[in-house]
């Protein structure tokens, strides 16, 4: 892995980490197997230091299918190997080939034809076990098949202090909507997450992540919109505090005509924490018609806080509508004597001022459920 | 009710404000009239407690006690309200949440009980109605998309709600068309009463017809010229500033 390591650090996605941090990833760790009997709720899937455990009773009655990866691929379960292979199209650095190489656990969740789901589907991923000198690959690969419509809760709880190399593949197939959202609690865990989505013809992601309460989280996002029609609603909040260091890179490549991607993110940087938005949208040549839009807006909290905000449009095309706009600033003092002249004490008003970033982000989530469940625990988060 | 005594202030050493009296009892309605950049919002942002200002000498005594030292939201507590003359825009809060936490901060400081959200609802969409504007307003953001004339209203409205005794509004009427400027004024005499006191800051006589005040000053650099009863802003419509000068 050290090799590994120096290779990555001179990917332009890199340029705001030092993968040195990461220089404790050196040896896989082995789950030990250890019993645990955990009762999921109906819509729930269970992933308990990398095993599948148990489902709720509405992942089978929708006839929604998990399988381990090899097995999928031994089995050619709907031809899976073809589907690995449309993501041999984006590249790679050498965690994700490593990831892929050699994951400890690794599954494939199949949603078939014409599902619409009323309610959410769950993913649960916790893990106890793991250390600092050893780290663990992740894999999940999501199929939607034609004229699903889907919304997933990926609920990451990761406790004690480990070292997570995570990915995430995602296949949108013709006339299918997904909607992610990605919520973690992971205090002491390094992790390079990549996700990678591929969207077809007429269909739609809306990816929601809330980061909080890391180490040192380098995320890294690829989206490819492949088909006409396609779209993509990226919407992200990140908090940092004390020493926390987070990295996003978002990548969204437009590759067919009339594609649409809205790119929102928000970082609110505390103490002597360290916060990165670094995002691409590419519209390449033969993608007219297409509409490009990024929009940044950051918050710094602390004169030893800081954010670095790289805001990139590429075009190939002159016949596309795009626009990016990055602002980062302190708490607006206008604001603040506002609230304050209307009785508010200075940190409820500051603490309202927050809010109102927190829930600009949480409002575009369509789940009203997990919106109330999101906010009581940012509310709780900042408070502490 | 209010007393300024001797006030020097401005932003940093730079005096904006010169030596200014002025004595206000419950029930009256003054006006301050001047020309632009004279520090007619300055005095209304230093009755409110703005923290970029500072006092050089003299004071302010507000109910009998002076109230330099306090911050914005302990006058507030105390009852001070200042109608802005550009309200901020707060995109994520949500007009009824600010103003119900508005109410309920101002209550708590008096060691009343919250008042609660169904009661607060039913409250908020009178003083709506009152005002002109509809129940789809509680859905929306702090100032933010609010049209010129959205926005004085909404002012007017956090007065109505927050009661408090003595209310400074700072060109309430500037971006108002004329219904408008009847709508508000109707709110703002319906809170009229021999316990509250108004400051109105204005450089059109057209509000007054509605307000009917009862002393207008004259602010040029910073002090008060003169000081006379309605029939001075008359005068000054007609002949502007120069003959004070």
């Amino acid at each position: 892995m050290d090799k590994v390591i120096a290779k990555s650090s001179i990917i332009e996605n890199w340029k705001y980490t030092n993968s040195s941090q990461f220089k404790t990833f050196k040896n896989i760790f082995s789950f030990k197997t250890v019993e645990k009997r955990i009762i999921p709720k109906s819509n729930e899937i269970i992933i308990y230091n990398g095993q599948l455990i148990n489902c709720g009773d509405y992942i089978f009655r929708n006839n929604i299918k998990i399988y381990n990866i090899n097995e999928a691929i031994c089995q050619e379960i709907n031809q899976i190997q073809d589907k690995i292979d449309q993501f041999s199209s984006f590249k790679n650095d050498k965690y994700v080939e490593e990831n892929l190489k050699n994951y400890n656990t690794g599954y494939y969740i199949y949603f078939p034809k014409n599902l619409t789901l009323k309610d959410k589907i769950i993913i649960k991923n916790i893990i106890e076990q793991g250390n600092e000198t050893e780290y663990i690959n992740l894999r999940i690969l999501i199929d939607c098949d034609e004229n699903s419509k889907i919304t997933i809760l990926n609920e990451e709880k990761f406790l004690n202090k480990k070292c997570i190399n995570i990915v995430n593949q995602c296949l949108i197939n013709k006339n299918s909507s997904l909607e992610i959202i990605n919520k973690s609690n992971k205090p002491d865990t390094k992790q390079i997450y990549n996700f990678f989505s591929i969207i077809n013809y007429n269909s739609k992601l809306k990816y929601h992540t809330i980061d909080i309460n890391s180490n040192l989280i380098k995320n890294n996002y690829f989206i490819n919109l492949n088909g006409q029609g396609s779209t993509c609603l990226f919407n992200g909040l990140n908090i940092s505090k004390n020493r926390e260091h987070f990295d996003n890179y978002i990548e969204i490549n437009h590759n067919h005509s009339k594609t649409i991607s809205n790119l929102n993110y928000k970082i609110i940087a505390d103490h002597k924490s360290r916060s990165t938005f670094f995002a691409k949208s590419i519209i390449n040549e033969e993608c007219s018609e297409s509409q490009a839009y990024q929009k940044n807006n950051n918050l710094i909290l602390s004169d030893k806080a800081k954010i670095n905000a790289n805001p990139q449009l590429e075009i190939y095309n002159d016949d596309v509508q795009c626009s990016h706009g990055s602002a980062t600033g302190q708490i607006d003092e206008e604001a603040i004597f506002y609230l304050r002249s209307r009785g508010i004490k200075l940190d409820l008003a500051k603490q309202l001022i927050l809010n109102s970033i927190i829930n600009e982000v949480i409002e575009e989530i369509q789940n009203i459920e997990v919106q109330k469940n999101l906010k009581e625990t940012l509310d709780t988060y900042m408070s502490s | 009710m209010l007393k300024i005594k001797n006030l020097t202030a401005g932003v940093d050493d730079k005096n904006i404000l010169n030596n200014i009296n002025l004595n206000i009892n419950s029930g009256e309605f003054h006006v301050i009239m001047g020309t632009n950049g004279t520090g007619k919002s300055t005095l209304g942002n230093i009755l409110a407690g703005k923290d970029n200002y500072n006092v050089h000498s003299g004071d302010i005594v507000y109910k009998d006690k002076s109230i330099i030292n306090l911050s914005p939201d302990e006058r507030a507590h105390e009852g001070i309200f200042m109608s802005f003359q550009y309200p901020v825009s707060i995109p994520g809060v949500n007009t009824m949440h600010f103003l119900r936490t508005a109410v309920n901060s101002i209550r708590k400081s008096k060691k009343q009980d919250e008042i609660e959200p169904g009661d607060f609802i039913k409250l908020f969409k009178e003083k709506l109605e009152l005002i002109g504007l509809k129940s789809e307003f509680s859905k929306r953001s702090v100032n933010d998309g609010f049209s010129g004339g959205e926005k004085k209203r909404f002012e007017i409205i956090q007065m109505l709600l927050l009661n408090p005794d003595l209310i400074i509004l700072d060109e309430t009427d500037s971006g108002l068309d004329i219904d408008a400027i009847r709508i508000v004024s109707n709110g703002i005499n319906a809170f009229r009463n021999k316990n509250k006191s108004f400051i109105l800051i204005t450089h059109y006589n057209r509000i007054l017809n509605y307000l009917k005040p009862d002393f207008i000053h004259v602010m040029l650099n910073g002090t008060i010229v003169k000081s006379g009863g309605r029939e001075l802003a008359v005068e000054l419509e007609e002949k502007g500033y120069e003959w004070i000068k």
